[in-house]
């Protein structure tokens, strides 16, 4: 048994090989990507909407609430990368039940791709509200001392969080494999119906951390 | 447990496009239709709350325009009934004023049937009072009657005065005509003539004739112009008494008609 998607192979092109996780990452990029655009092509500005407009509209409208209560600003800079990364999340563990997928999130190359990005995105958010000054003011404050422990802080976290979900993850699918061969009936499905709350958790959290990372990043009281 | 870096890196670029396109296919077109509808929205509360301002404010130049309507029909209602009072006054006095005239009419109508009818009877009164007397005095003249009517006539021809005898002879052209009701005896006509010379001159000239409208007594006519003493001279004045007295009590009458009608 594979402890990360990334070591099953599924098409080898030369020197490339795609793996599990790439594959079921495009899979799962496809559903939301095609959705998306299935529904928003007739979108309705009326008071009559289509039912999926509205999930949509829903899941939207969701997200933008969380990120201004978490922020405490205007979310649309930050609604496609914050949701971006929920949905992805989100549907990658959700689609766990289909017997053959391999969600890419418990594959820690997709994680630290993820918290990549959030560690890249933080700054980058920073210095497009601040400006590049006001932004490193942060790493030295309260005093300059704090600096090191700030990009410490800043290092750990970011590891921390692309653990974190792997960790969860993964987890969550080795603990059903486990019980699969220990206890094959009943156990495992309830296990497995907790994995996707677990991973629905997991969505959430990272990407209420990421907000709030970037929230502390682009707030001028933020520490 | 390692991170395979080839992955690593695809899955960063994975997430990038797929931020890309849903950002392109989720994020833009839903908030962009959320942020459309909302303005729709607004606009239309914004509209309906402009009609509402509208209907309220129609509402009042409405009610308003109402009043005005309620205010000129009691105006004109007052008025027409101020001008029917009027007018009804108005017929009413001019019924009064027609009965009144048809009233005077009528009285005057009656007044004038009541006159012709006492003209008529004062005539007839009269007329049959001078046939009765002149028939009572017919029948009782006779001869001796007419001896003492002689008599009388022989006082009232020496008792005029000059002034009368004057208007006599000059009127007497050719002769003065003795009228009487009967026939006169010789000896009467002798006395007669020699009364009448006596006053007017011995060379008068008389001619005897006889006249039954006198009923009795005698008549000295000289052409307008007649004295003597008869019956008929005292029923024509009884007459003119007569008749000057209804003519009176006629006059009387009318005034108080008509006062008791008032």
């Amino acid at each position: 048994m594979e402890l990360s998607p990334d070591q099953i192979t599924i098409v080898e092109l030369g020197p490339v090989t795609l793996n599990a996780t790439l594959v079921f990452t495009w899979l799962v990029m496809g559903i939301l990507a095609g959705g998306s655009w299935l529904i928003t092509r007739n979108l309705s500005t009326g008071t009559e909407i289509s039912r999926w407009q509205n999930l949509l509209e829903a899941i939207v409208t969701t997200i933008r609430d969380q990120i201004r209560a978490i922020t405490g600003q205007d979310p649309s800079d930050y609604l496609p990368f914050i949701g971006t990364l929920f949905l992805f999340i989100s549907l990658a563990n959700l689609l766990s039940v289909v017997p053959g997928y391999e969600p890419p999130t418990g594959s820690l190359s997709t994680t630290a791709a993820l918290t990549a990005c959030v560690f890249v995105a933080v700054p980058l958010y920073g210095v497009a509200k601040r400006g590049f000054f006001g932004y490193l003011k942060n790493y030295i404050e309260p005093t300059p001392f704090m600096l090191p422990f700030n990009l410490v802080s800043e290092i750990s976290r970011t590891v921390a969080l692309a653990i974190r979900l792997f960790g969860n993850i993964m987890s969550g699918r080795i603990l059903v494999g486990i019980m699969l061969s220990i206890i094959p009936l009943l156990l495992p499905t309830v296990l497995q119906v907790l994995e996707l709350i677990v991973g629905q958790i997991q969505a959430y959290i990272f990407a209420t951390l990421a907000t709030v990372y970037i929230a502390s990043g682009t707030s001028e009281t933020a520490a | 447990m390692q991170i395979d870096w080839f992955t690593f890196g695809a899955q960063i670029v994975n997430f990038l496009i797929l931020v890309a396109l849903l950002r392109m296919f989720l994020y833009k077109p839903i908030v962009n239709a959320m942020n459309e509808r909302e303005q729709k929205i607004a606009s239309r509360l914004e509209d309906a709350q402009r009609k509402q301002e509208e209907a309220a404010a129609e509402v009042e130049d409405f009610r308003s325009k109402q009043r005005e309507l309620d205010q000129q029909r009691d105006e004109l209602l007052a008025a027409a009934r101020d001008q029917a009072d009027e007018q009804r006054q108005e017929l009413i006095e001019q019924a009064r004023g027609d009965v009144a005239d048809m009233r005077s009419d009528w009285q005057r109508a009656v007044q004038r049937e009541k006159e012709t009818f006492l003209r008529r009877l004062r005539t007839r009164v009269s007329s049959e009072v001078f046939a009765v007397a002149r028939r009572a005095l017919w029948d009782l003249a006779d001869t001796e009657l007419q001896e003492q009517l002689v008599d009388r006539f022989a006082h009232e021809i020496k008792t005029l005065d000059d002034e009368q005898c004057t208007a006599m002879l000059r009127d007497a052209d050719q002769a003065i005509e003795v009228h009487s009701a009967f026939g006169l005896s010789d000896a009467q006509r002798e006395r007669v003539e020699g009364i009448v010379r006596e006053q007017f001159g011995q060379s008068t000239r008389l001619d005897f004739a006889t006249d039954s409208d006198l009923i009795c007594g005698l008549a000295l006519v000289t052409g307008s112009c007649q004295i003597g003493w008869n019956i008929h001279d005292y029923l024509h004045t009884l007459h003119e008494h007569l008749e000057a007295f209804l003519a009176e009590q006629a006059l009387s009458e009318p005034e108080e008609v008509v006062g008791r009608a008032r």
